[in-house]
């Protein structure tokens, strides 16, 4: 799926990605990692699934963002 | 010492981390209970608010933490669950709970057999939620599970062991520990599924509801103790009629 990115925020170093149904714009070539640390997220403690497939930790720092990826971060909670 | 897949426990009171009013009472209780396994479940962060960041309290206590499925509402989701709990903290244990009914969180048999079967294929240690069905438990023991864990009455309910007299066939048949999950809901309770011969108990609202969690924790480590303590020394039989304690010699009426 491919997201138009507004007039403001298109240039060819911005994408745009989905983070927990939120819009997020980004700098081009931004990792995993990168991404997270934006959000103020703690990587240590969650896990990500991109575009609906389980990412593995292993492969945070390869891959990169791009434009229309669908991220979904989840994290522990109480419950039991 | 009990043992699931390669892992001893000292401890048979596992607990949850749920319902508990702050997260500092949750890790204070925690720790009186003495338990070395306590299960927590996931959801999708709340950018806005974060997380509970519950986890690194409790990893540094030095507790197993048990990931689990609650909120699937079938095999298919339940496995991604498992997965993404794997990434999360590296773990292949997973607590199996698949409850789509909101109302008595019973949970849905075929979908937990079939979420175990695809699980313990993936090489995951699997302890699934289950009724207290013996035929069921079986068969999850036959696909592989590391454990199964019965329900006394329905979650939160703090009703008790209302299956009682099927708990009792799924330990007499088990070759996998059984841990009874769910219902109990005070420590008497609980000695009772340890004196039926249960691995473990799990408890969680009992605790976490009660006016003083951190002392209702100490109390239910007590509990689960005795109750083990009392298995391995023998309950006498229950008989239908009464059977003298005291010789019956009638000596008000014999002379000396």
């Amino acid at each position: 799926m491919s997201h138009k990115i507004s007039a403001s925020n298109s240039s060819e170093t911005s994408i745009k990605v989905m983070l927990n149904d939120e819009q997020i714009f980004l700098s081009r070539g931004l990792n995993v990692p990168g991404l997270l640390q934006l959000q103020n997220i703690a990587a240590s403690s969650v896990a990500l699934v991109r575009n609906g497939q389980v990412l593995p930790k292993s492969r945070w720092k390869e891959t990169l963002c791009r434009d229309g990826d669908q991220f979904e971060v989840f994290a522990l909670v109480a419950g039991g | 010492m009990l043992t699931i897949a390669d892992h001893q426990f000292s401890s048979r009171l596992f607990t949850g981390t749920g319902k508990f009013s702050t997260s500092a009472l949750m890790l204070a209780a925690i720790e009186c209970s003495g338990s070395q396994l306590v299960t927590m479940a996931m959801k999708r962060l709340d950018l806005k608010t974060g997380s509970d960041d519950i986890l690194q309290p409790l990893l540094s206590s030095g507790v197993k933490l048990l990931p689990n499925t609650s909120g699937a509402r079938n095999a298919k989701e339940a496995v991604f669950a498992a997965e993404l709990a794997r990434e999360m903290l590296g773990t292949s244990w997973i607590k199996l709970e698949i409850h789509p009914d909101p109302k008595y969180l019973m949970p849905d048999p075929i979908e937990t057999l079939e979420a175990a079967k695809i699980l313990c294929d993936k090489g995951f240690i699997v302890l699934p939620y289950v009724h207290a069905d013996p035929v069921l438990c079986r068969r999850l023991e036959e696909v592989g599970c590391a454990a199964v864990m019965p329900l006394g009455s329905p979650i939160g309910s703090n009703q008790g062991l209302v299956t009682e007299t099927f708990l009792k066939m799924i330990i007499e048949q088990a070759r996998v520990p059984v841990i009874v999950d769910a219902g109990i809901g005070a420590p008497s309770q609980a000695t009772r599924a340890m004196e039926l011969g249960a691995d473990a108990v799990l408890v969680n609202t009992a605790i976490a509801s009660s006016r003083d969690p951190v002392a209702m924790g100490r109390c239910f480590a007590a509990a689960v103790q005795t109750g083990r303590d009392a298995y391995l020394a023998g309950l006498g039989h229950v008989n239908s009629v009464a059977s003298q304690t005291s010789p019956l010699t009638g000596f008000l009426n014999d002379t000396m």
